[in-house]
């Protein structure tokens, strides 16, 4: 499939260098469309959304920040949140930004850790982009519905 | 040898009933792949009947007062095809000069443009048939309004289509060949109303 | 095979293919070419004229005058308004514009200049104050490591040179391409050296995971190098309306505060001054002997550290918690005060909202996001 030119646009803002030191898209050639649109499929197959995992993230993060800097213990989960000064804006140019924010979750049962970013917790809740194959950014959707626990019981929709 | 149809007639026949998506399947390449938003859908349906107008018109031209007293006939695709390539050119050159804001909406398209097949497609129907300038024209102008009109309702569904829950393995390219498919049939239905092939 | 057959092809191919791309080339060169542009500035105070085709932006850059940017042109930092009173090829408002002007300020035809490109004559009406911003080929004279991930860079003006900046302000430092990065970039990075020191700069930069400017800045730049920065920039300075300066910073915000310190002792001023810094552990702190010193020098200046979790072989005996927690206790009303803030999104957020509480206005409260 020929790449739309939207997002040809968009995809130079993502290469290594240009935003951010490495870049969106690690090794991955495809076109964005196919990324997320195979991310997309992924989740189908889970039978949870994008904006769900989205959420459960925020909310980590969230809990992280009411002690930014150290430890703080959220039920299921050891949360760390790290702030550095000044902003990322969204390289899918929806004028949305992010800060430099990073969260460090352990869960606790089994001592497995996942780090994202203000910014990659945006890029999966509006954009489904999980980042291109071979990025040290990119979450997989399985590794990262499994480790949140999704789908689970209901959570309140407090967002 | 110009064929004596009225060149409205014409006009209206490549829109309906022999569009050029929906009865010739040409230009399907950037059709699928810019199908998924109808915003995009729109303005690649714009940029086409914009360009395919204008090479129909140049292409006659080229065709007439070029091809034909120099004897290159058996050129013709090649020639085509880099006036084509041309003329795409020159146009984005111009848009971004004297039409800032279509540009900024259109332009990323062109290029993209250049390759449609319906482009060629166009111009070579209308040597196929010998029409003449004024029907060259509008055929040109129906056939970018019925591309323009597929893709805006393949897009429309698609963009439906994107929140409801489908088998695996059939979102993307796979819906959209069906989709188009029911509504050439569904096109099929126009036929009794003239026929220009 | 007829040979003539094959001669005619090739020629006739030739010449169409070379008559199509002589008329491409004459279209780029009268479509393209968007020529010189005149740029006229505040009503005739500076005429240029330039070269069309890029951002108002770069365009006024290479005319050595600087529209202050924090984000390096990539319309999310909001700060290179420009009011563009005539210029056709400025088109409309793009959508990438959109959340960073007011509808007052669409009204009065400002427009972010990193988004529109030149491409006729303009109208342009500029802050005066931006032409003070200038541009310096500096040599790295120092590069030392404050902290694990915080180095400070000293910068030496070319000879006979001076920057005027006023404490507080910021610089745009420019990198050189490395490893990955093909393009120069530039990003802000407040002045931590004093305002008295013209020939000088200094610079406090904290490593930021996949950051561009900071990991060329502690990996590739080398003592010696030169290094191009243009400034001075930002609103982040000394009011002064007051009797108390409230100063808050975490991580690398300690710069302009540094440099506020020292323009107030140094002009003389009487504002009291207190300076929360605050650090996550004990090893995020720096700068700890120079500022307790200050303090004992000069009784209108409180230091006071705040570490967040501080290690138990540090022995720390400072205040503990976060450095909110310190603003709350310490930081009675808002009355006759006015607030420096600088540090990470959260930290602002946090300071500022405890602030409000204690009854500071906006207009009394500053701070800088960069």
């Amino acid at each position: 499939m020929k790449e739309n030119p939207r997002d040809a646009l968009l995809r130079v803002d993502m290469e290594a260098g240009r935003l951010i030191k490495d870049g969106f898209l690690g090794e991955d050639h495809r076109p964005l469309s196919d990324i997320i649109s195979q991310d997309l499929d992924t989740l189908a197959g889970l039978q949870v959304s994008h904006v769900e995992l989205g959420r459960a993230m925020r909310r980590l993060t969230r809990k992280g920040m009411a002690a930014i800097g150290e430890t703080v213990d959220a039920g299921d989960y050891l949360v760390k949140t790290e702030e550095y000064m000044g902003w990322l804006g969204c390289p899918f140019k929806d004028a949305r930004r992010a800060a430099k924010r990073n969260t460090l979750v352990r869960d606790k049962a089994t001592n497995k850790e996942m780090r994202w970013s203000d910014l990659t917790i945006h890029l999966i809740e509006e954009h489904a982009f999980f980042q291109g194959k071979g990025s040290a950014f990119r979450l997989e959707p399985e590794a990262l519905a499994a480790f949140l626990g999704l789908p689970g019981a209901l959570v309140p929709q407090d967002e | 040898m110009t064929p004596s149809i009225s060149p409205w007639i014409i006009f209206l026949a490549s829109i309906i009933t022999s569009n050029m998506i929906l009865a010739n399947f040409l230009g399907m390449c950037s059709y699928l792949s810019v199908s998924t938003e109808y915003k995009t859908a729109n303005g690649l349906g714009m940029a086409v009947t914009m360009v395919l107008v204008i090479t129909s018109a140049i292409n006659w031209l080229v065709y007439t007062y070029v091809i034909i007293p120099l004897d290159l006939v058996y050129l013709q695709y090649i020639i085509f095809i880099m006036v084509i390539a041309a003329l795409v050119q020159i146009l984005e050159m111009g848009m971004d000069r004297f039409l800032p804001d279509l540009h900024a909406k259109l332009g990323i398209f062109l290029p993209l443009i250049t390759v449609n097949c319906a482009i060629l497609g166009a111009t070579l129907f209308q040597v196929i048939r010998h029409y003449g300038f004024i029907q060259a024209v509008l055929f040109g102008l129906g056939s970018g309004l019925g591309w323009w009109l597929a893709i805006d309702m393949l897009a429309a569904m698609r963009e439906k289509l994107a929140k409801a829950k489908l088998p695996p393995g059939m979102s993307g390219p796979a819906i959209a060949f069906i989709i188009t498919g029911v509504v050439a049939m569904a096109f099929i239905g126009f036929s009794g109303i003239f026929v220009i092939q | 095979m007829d040979f003539l057959i094959v001669a005619r092809t090739v020629i006739s191919l030739a010449l169409v293919s070379g008559a199509l791309a002589v008329i491409v080339s004459v279209a780029d060169k009268v479509l393209n070419n968007y020529g010189e542009c005149k740029l006229d500035i505040n009503d005739g105070q500076k005429q240029l004229t330039v070269e069309g085709g890029s951002s108002l932006l770069s365009t006024l850059a290479g005319q050595k005058i600087f529209i202050p940017s924090a984000c390096g042109g990539k319309a999310t930092c909001g700060l290179c308004k420009v009011q563009v009173l005539s210029g056709t090829g400025a088109g409309q408002v793009l959508p990438t514009e959109e959340p960073y002007l007011t509808e007052k300020e669409k009204a009065d035809s400002y427009r972010l200049s990193c988004q529109i490109k030149v491409k006729s004559d303009m109208r342009l009406r500029i802050p005066e104050e931006l032409f003070n911003i200038r541009e310096f080929i500096c040599e790295l004279v120092e590069i030392e490591d404050m902290t694990y991930d915080i180095k400070r860079l000293r910068l030496k003006l070319p000879k006979g040179d001076e920057i005027n900046f006023k404490a507080g302000q910021f610089v745009q430092l420019y990198t050189k391409p490395y490893g990955k990065v093909k393009e120069e970039v530039f990003r802000a990075y407040s002045i931590s050296s004093k305002a008295s020191e013209k020939d000088h700069l200094e610079l406090l930069i904290r490593l930021v995971p996949d950051g561009i400017c900071t990991t060329w800045v502690h990996t590739a730049l080398k003592e010696g190098e030169q290094v191009r920065v243009s400034g001075p920039y930002g609103d982040f300075f000394l009011r002064g309306d007051c009797e108390e300066l409230i100063m808050v910073a975490g991580g690398s915000g300690l710069a302009p505060i540094r440099s506020l310190v020292y323009d107030v002792i140094e002009k003389g001023l009487p504002h009291k001054m207190r300076f929360f810094f605050g650090a996550n552990t004990v090893k995020d702190l720096y700068y700890l002997e120079e500022f307790t010193r200050i303090e004992k020098d000069h009784p209108q200046f409180s230091f006071i550290p705040c570490v967040a979790k501080p290690e138990p072989e540090a022995n720390w005996q400072g205040e503990s918690g976060f450095v909110t927690v310190a603003l709350e206790n310490q930081v009675d009303t808002g009355e006759a005060k006015e607030a420096y803030l600088c540090g990470s999104p959260g930290m602002l957020n946090a300071c500022i909202k405890i602030l409000k509480s204690k009854g500071f206005k906006d207009n009394t409260i500053f701070y800088d996001e960069f």
